[in-house]
C-alpha cells in the first residue's frame, strides 16, 4: 500500500475518477473534426491523390509540412525532459509527464502523416522488405521506430510507481476497468528497494539513450531533403537547423499543453511561475539559435547567387511564397518580444496609460488596413494614384512604427500575466515553425532544379485531413491524462522532500521511507 | 602607498595563488629567452618575406591562402576558450567555472593579437589593410571581419581588465616588496579600488551585462570568420553550416586548450589546491558534449555534400577523402574525435595527464582542420579548368613554420610573463567568503533574467 499525500491525492488522483461535462463535450468536438479528417482521408484513398492538389513537380507538399511539424514537436517530450533529467534540474518534475505524453502522441500522428502522403500506403512496407542502405528514407523509418519504442518505453517508466499509486489509492467507487487497468500497468509495483533501484537505472540510462536518438531523427528527416540536390534542400545546415527548430516547437507545445493542464485539472500548486519562468530562458535560447540558423543559411544562398538557388530565395523573399515567409519570420519576433521585453522593463516603470492592449489592437488593425492598401494599390485603379515611391515607403515606415507601438502596448500586460504571456509565445511559435517547414519544403518542390515553376495551394482535402490529426493528437492527449496523472506523483513528492532538505541544508537519511514512495538513494545538495 | 584601509575578500589560497608573481625562477628566464629567440627567428622570416615578397612563401596561384590563414583562424577559435568559459558559463550560473576564468580569458587576449597579426603577415602590401577602412564596402565579408574581431579584441580586453582590477588593487597593497615601478604599475592600474561594496556590486553587474554582449560577440566573430570563406561559391566553402561548424570548432579547440594551461600551471605553480582535480572532471563532460557536437557537424557536412555528388564540390571531397590531404585528413579524425572521446570517456576521469594528452590532441587536429577546410579548396577550384601544368598544390615554406612557429612561442611568451606580473587565479572571485556577506544582496542584477538560483 503506498500512501500519498492528501493534497496530491485531492488534486491529482481524484479528477482521474470523475468525468465532467466539459470533458465530454470536447471529446465529442475533437472525434467529430477528427472523423471528418478521416472521412477525407477514405476519400482520398478511394479516389486516388488527384483529390489533393499535389501533382508534378510538386509530390510532397501539406502532408510533408506535417509529418515535420508533427515529429519536431515530439521533441519536446522527450528531449527536454531527457536533458533536464540528465543534467539534474530540479524545476522539470511537474512537468516531465506532459512533455513525455507529447512526444508519443505527436509521433504517432507525425508517422500517420507519412502514410497519408502515399498513394498506395500498401507500399509502405517495401521499405523494409526491399529497402536499401543507401536511401535516407530507410534510415529515417529506422530513427523513427527506434525513437517511438523508446519513447513510449520512457513514457511509461516513471508512470509504473504512479499507476501503484493509484491502484492502491482507489477510491471505493472507482469502475473496476480502471481499477484492473492500473493494477496491470503497475506490474506488481511495491516501492521496495530492489525495485527502486531497477527503475532508476533505466530511467538514467533512457534518458541518456534517447538524445542522441532524438537528435538523430530530425537530423535524418531534414536528410532526406538534403541530400537530394535541390535548390533549397541542399544545404549542410539543415540537420542541426531542424534539431534546433523541432526543439523550438517542442517548447512551444509544451507550454500550450502545461497551460491546459494546469487550467483544466487546477495544477497551479503544481505547475508554477518557476517553470514557466526557466522554460522561457530554454524558449529564449531556441529562438536566437533559431535565428542565427536561419541567417545563416539564408545569407549563404544570397551571397552566393547561383541560378538555381537565388530563384529559391527570390521566391521566399518577395515572390509568392513572401507572405508565409515574412509572417514565419514576424511571428518569431514577436515571440522574441514576448519573452524578452517585459522581462527586462524593470519594476518600477510607471503603467503608461496610452499603452494599454485595447490600443494595441486598435493599431494592430490600422496596420492591417494600411498593409492591404499597400498590397492593394498597384491592381486597384482607384488606387493606383497613391502608389508613388514615397507613399509606399511612408505607408511601410508607418505599418512598422503601428506594430512596434501595438508591441509595447501589451507589454505591461504580458508582464502582469506571466503564465498567458508564455502560452501566447509558445502558440505563436507553433505557428510560426509550420510555416517555416512550408517555407523549407514548398518554394524548393515549385521551383526545382528542372522545372522552371510550379505552383500549388492545398486542396479542402488537405486541409480537413490536417485539421483531423490536430483534433486527434489533442483528442488523444486529452484523453490520456483523463486516465493518467498529469503530474508525476511520486517525482513530484521527491522533490517536495529534496526540497526541504536543501532549505534546512540537511542530509535527509538515505533509508527508504516507510510508505516505500520516496527512492533510497543519497540525495546529492 | 595606500592606506591600508582597502578591504579584499579572504581568500585562504591568497599566498599560493601571490606566489608566482613574488618571484621569478632561473629557469624561467631561460625559458623567456628561448622564446624570444624563437620570435627573434621569425622576426627574420618576415624580414626575408617582406624584402622578396610572397615568393618565399609556398603561397601562388590559385593557393593565396595557406597556413597564415590556418592560423589566424585557429587564433581566434583558440581565443573562444576565455570568454566561453567566462561569459557563457557566467550566464548559465556554473558556479566552479571561477577558478578557471582568468586563465582562460588570458588565452583569449593573447592570442586575439597574434591571429589578426597572421592577417597582417599574410598581406604582400600589409600597408594596405587601411583600404579596408577607406574603400571598404558593406556588402564584404573582409569589412565585417574586420569589425568583428576588432570589437572582439576591445571588448575582452575591457571584459580582462575589468575582472582583474580587484587583484590588482590586492597587488597594490600586498606586493610591497616589489620594484618601484611595478608598484607604480599596479597603483595606476587599480584606478584607485577601494574595494567598497558598491564597487563590487557595481562591477558584478557589469561583468554580468557584458557577458550577454560577449556571447553574442562570440557567436558573430567565429561566425563572421567563417563567412569570409561561406559568402564565395568556392565547392567546399560555400556551404550554410560553415558558419556554425567553425563555431563549435573554436569552442571546442578554446576548451581544450584551458585544460592545458591548466594542468601546465596546477603543476608548475604548486597550485593543486587552487585548481582542484574536480575543475578538470568539469572540463572533461563540456568536452565530451563538444567531441561529439564536432563529430555531428562533421558528418551533416560531409554526408549532405557527398550525396549531392556535384561536379564541382566532388574534386574537393576526394581531396580529403583520398587525394593529397586524405592523411592530413585522417590524421584529423583520429585526433578530434576517435582518441579523445575514448580517452575522455574512459580514462580522463580523475586523471589529469590524460586529460592533457586527449586535448594536446585536440589543438593540433583542429588546427589540421581548419587547414583541411581552407587549403584543398583551392587546390581544386570552382574554375578546375583554369589549372595549369604545376598549380594546385601547396607546401608551406621554411618562412610560413619559422613565422607560425615564432607565433605560437609569442602566444606562450606574453601567457608566461603576465602569470609574473598578475595573478593567474581570481583571488577575489575564489575567496571563501565573498563580498557578498558584507554587500547587501545584489538583487538589481538578478532582476533580468532573474533564475540564476533556481537553474
Amino acid at each position: 500500500m503506498l500512501a500519498i499525500d492528501a493534497k496530491d491525492k485531492e488534486k491529482i488522483v481524484m479528477p482521474l475518477f470523475r468525468t465532467s461535462r466539459a470533458f465530454i463535450a470536447l471529446v465529442s468536438a475533437l472525434g467529430t473534426l477528427a472523423l471528418i479528417g478521416v472521412a477525407a482521408y477514405a476519400r482520398q484513398l478511394y479516389l486516388g491523390l488527384g483529390v489533393t492538389n499535389m501533382d508534378r513537380p510538386v509530390y510532397w507538399s501539406t502532408y510533408m509540412v506535417n509529418f515535420i511539424f508533427f515529429i519536431g514537436i515530439s521533441h519536446a517530450g522527450t528531449l527536454i525532459s531527457a536533458i533536464l533529467r540528465v543534467t539534474g534540474a530540479e524545476w522539470r518534475r511537474p512537468i516531465t509527464r506532459v512533455a513525455e505524453a507529447i512526444t508519443v502522441f505527436a509521433l504517432m500522428i507525425g508517422t500517420l502523416q507519412i502514410i497519408i502522403d502515399m498513394g498506395r500506403p500498401d507500399r509502405l512496407a517495401f521499405t523494409i522488405l526491399n529497402g536499401r542502405l543507401q536511401s535516407p528514407i530507410i534510415w529515417d523509418i529506422v530513427s523513427v521506430t527506434v525513437y517511438f519504442l523508446s519513447s513510449i518505453t520512457y513514457l511509461y517508466l516513471p508512470l509504473m510507481p504512479d499507476a501503484a499509486i493509484l491502484r492502491d489509492n482507489c477510491p471505493p467507487d472507482a469502475p473496476a476497468w480502471q481499477v484492473k487497468m492500473y493494477t496491470l500497468l503497475a506490474l506488481g509495483w511495491r516501492g521496495n528497494r530492489a525495485q527502486w533501484v531497477r527503475l532508476e537505472k533505466g530511467i538514467a540510462f533512457l534518458a541518456v539513450f534517447i538524445i542522441p536518438v532524438a537528435i538523430s531523427v530530425h537530423s535524418i528527416i531534414s536528410w532526406i531533403l538534403a541530400t537530394t540536390v535541390q535548390p533549397g534542400w541542399h544545404s549542410t545546415i539543415f540537420g542541426p537547423y531542424f534539431v534546433i527548430g523541432a526543439i523550438f516547437s517542442g517548447i512551444g507545445a509544451l507550454f500550450l499543453a502545461m497551460t491546459g493542464i494546469r487550467k483544466a485539472l487546477g495544477l497551479e500548486g503544481y505547475i508554477g511561475l518557476r517553470q514557466y519562468r526557466n522554460l522561457g530562458l530554454l524558449f529564449l535560447t531556441m529562438n536566437a539559435l533559431w535565428f542565427y540558423f536561419t541567417y545563416a543559411e539564408n545569407l549563404g544562398i544570397a551571397a552566393g547567387q547561383q541560378p538555381e538557388e537565388f530563384v529559391v530565395l527570390a521566391a521566399k523573399l518577395w515572390g509568392e511564397f513572401a507572405p508565409t515567409f515574412w509572417l514565419m519570420i514576424l511571428m518569431m519576433v514577436a515571440a522574441f518580444w514576448i519573452l524578452v521585453v517585459p522581462k527586462l522593463l524593470p519594476a518600477s516603470v510607471e503603467r503608461v496609460e496610452v499603452f494599454q492592449p485595447r490600443v494595441a489592437f486598435a493599431s494592430v488593425g490600422a496596420a492591417v488596413i494600411l498593409f492591404a492598401l499597400v498590397s492593394l494599390s498597384p491592381r486597384t485603379p482607384a488606387l493606383a494614384a497613391l502608389s508613388t515611391a514615397n507613399s509606399l515607403t511612408l505607408a511601410w515606415a508607418a505599418i512598422i512604427a503601428l506594430l512596434i507601438f501595438a508591441a509595447l502596448g501589451v507589454t505591461f500586460w504580458l508582464k502582469a500575466h506571466p503564465v498567458a504571456s508564455a502560452t501566447i509565445a509558445g502558440g505563436i511559435v507553433l505557428v510560426g515553425m509550420w510555416l517555416e517547414r512550408w517555407n523549407i519544403i514548398l518554394p524548393t518542390v515549385t521551383h526545382p532544379r528542372l522545372i522552371p515553376y510550379a505552383a500549388y495551394f492545398p486542396s479542402l482535402t488537405e486541409g480537413l485531413v490536417t485539421l483531423g490529426s490536430l483534433a486527434l493528437f489533442v483528442m488523444m492527449f486529452v484523453v490520456f491524462f483523463k486516465f493518467f496523472p498529469a503530474v508525476s506523483i511520486w517525482e513530484v513528492a521527491e522533490g517536495r522532500v529534496i526540497e526541504a532538505a536543501q532549505s534546512k541544508n540537511i542530509m535527509p537519511a538515505p533509508e527508504p521511507s516507510k510508505t516505500g514512495l520516496l527512492r533510497p538513494r543519497k540525495f546529492k545538495l | 602607498m595606500r592606506p591600508a584601509t582597502s578591504y579584499h575578500p579572504q581568500n585562504k589560497n591568497e599566498a599560493v595563488i601571490l606566489a608566482p608573481v613574488r618571484r621569478v625562477t632561473f629557469e624561467e628566464r631561460w625559458l623567456w629567452a628561448i622564446l624570444l629567440g624563437l620570435m627573434g627567428l621569425g622576426a627574420y622570416a618576415y624580414l626575408t618575406q617582406w624584402n622578396s615578397g610572397l615568393g618565399v612563401t609556398g603561397l601562388n596561384r590559385p593557393v593565396y591562402w595557406g597556413i597564415y590563414i590556418t592560423n589566424f583562424v585557429f587564433f581566434i577559435g583558440l581565443a573562444h576558450s576565455g570568454t566561453f568559459i567566462s561569459a557563457i558559463l557566467r550566464l548559465a550560473g556554473a558556479g566552479w567555472r571561477k577558478p578557471l576564468t582568468r586563465a582562460a580569458e588570458a588565452i583569449t587576449l593573447f592570442s586575439l593579437p597574434f591571429g589578426v597579426g597572421s592577417i597582417l603577415i599574410d598581406m604582400g602590401r600589409p600597408d594596405r589593410v587601411l583600404n579596408i577602412m577607406f574603400y571598404g564596402r558593406f556588402q564584404s565579408p573582409l569589412l565585417w571581419d574586420i569589425t568583428a574581431v576588432s570589437l572582439y579584441l576591445f571588448s575582452s580586453i575591457v571584459f580582462f581588465y575589468l575582472s582583474l582590477l580587484p587583484d590588482i588593487a590586492l597587488c597594490r597593497d600586498r606586493l610591497t616588496e616589489a620594484p618601484a615601478w611595478q608598484q607604480k604599475m599596479y597603483k595606476i592600474l587599480a584606478l584607485g579600488w577601494m574595494g567598497r561594496p558598491e564597487q563590487f556590486e557595481r562591477l558584478e553587474r557589469v561583468l554580468d551585462g557584458m557577458a550577454i554582449f560577449m556571447t553574442l560577440l562570440v557567436v558573430t566573430v567565429h561566425t563572421v570568420v567563417s563567412w569570409v570563406f561561406g559568402m564565395t561559391v568556392e565547392p567546399g566553402w560555400h556551404t550554410a553550416l560553415i558558419g556554425p561548424f567553425f563555431l563549435v570548432g573554436a569552442i571546442f579547440s578554446g576548451t581544450a586548450a584551458v585544460v592545458i594551461v591548466l594542468a601546465i600551471l596546477r603543476r608548475v605553480y604548486h597550485m593543486e589546491n587552487v585548481l582542484p582535480v574536480s575543475l578538470f572532471n568539469s572540463l572533461r563532460k563540456l568536452l565530451i558534449v563538444f567531441t561529439v557536437a564536432w563529430l555531428y557537424m562533421m558528418i551533416a557536412e560531409f554526408l549532405t555534400a557527398s550525396y549531392g555528388g556535384l561536379a564541382d564540390e566532388m574534386p574537393v571531397i576526394w581531396q580529403k577523402f583520398t587525394g593529397d590531404f586524405a592523411g592530413l585528413f585522417w590524421t584529423m579524425a583520429l585526433a578530434v574525435f576517435v582518441f579523445p572521446i575514448l580517452i575522455f570517456v574512459f580514462l580522463g576521469k580523475d586523471h589529469i595527464g590524460w586529460m592533457v594528452t586527449a586535448c594536446v590532441l585536440i589543438n593540433i587536429g583542429m588546427w589540421i582542420e581548419r587547414f583541411v577546410v581552407i587549403v584543398p579548396t583551392e587546390t581544386r577550384p570552382r574554375l578546375v579548368s583554369t589549372l595549369m601544368e604545376g598549380m594546385g598544390n601547396y607546401t608551406p615554406s621554411w618562412v610560413e613554420i619559422a613565422i607560425t612557429v615564432s607565433l605560437f612561442a609569442g602566444l606562450t611568451l606574453l601567457y608566461v610573463v603576465f602569470t609574473r606580473f598578475f595573478p593567474i587565479v581570481p583571488i577575489w572571485e575564489t575567496a571563501e567568503e565573498t563580498a557578498e556577506t558584507e554587500l547587501p544582496p545584489v538583487e538589481p542584477r538578478r532582476k533580468v533574467f532573474g533564475t540564476r538560483q533556481s537553474l
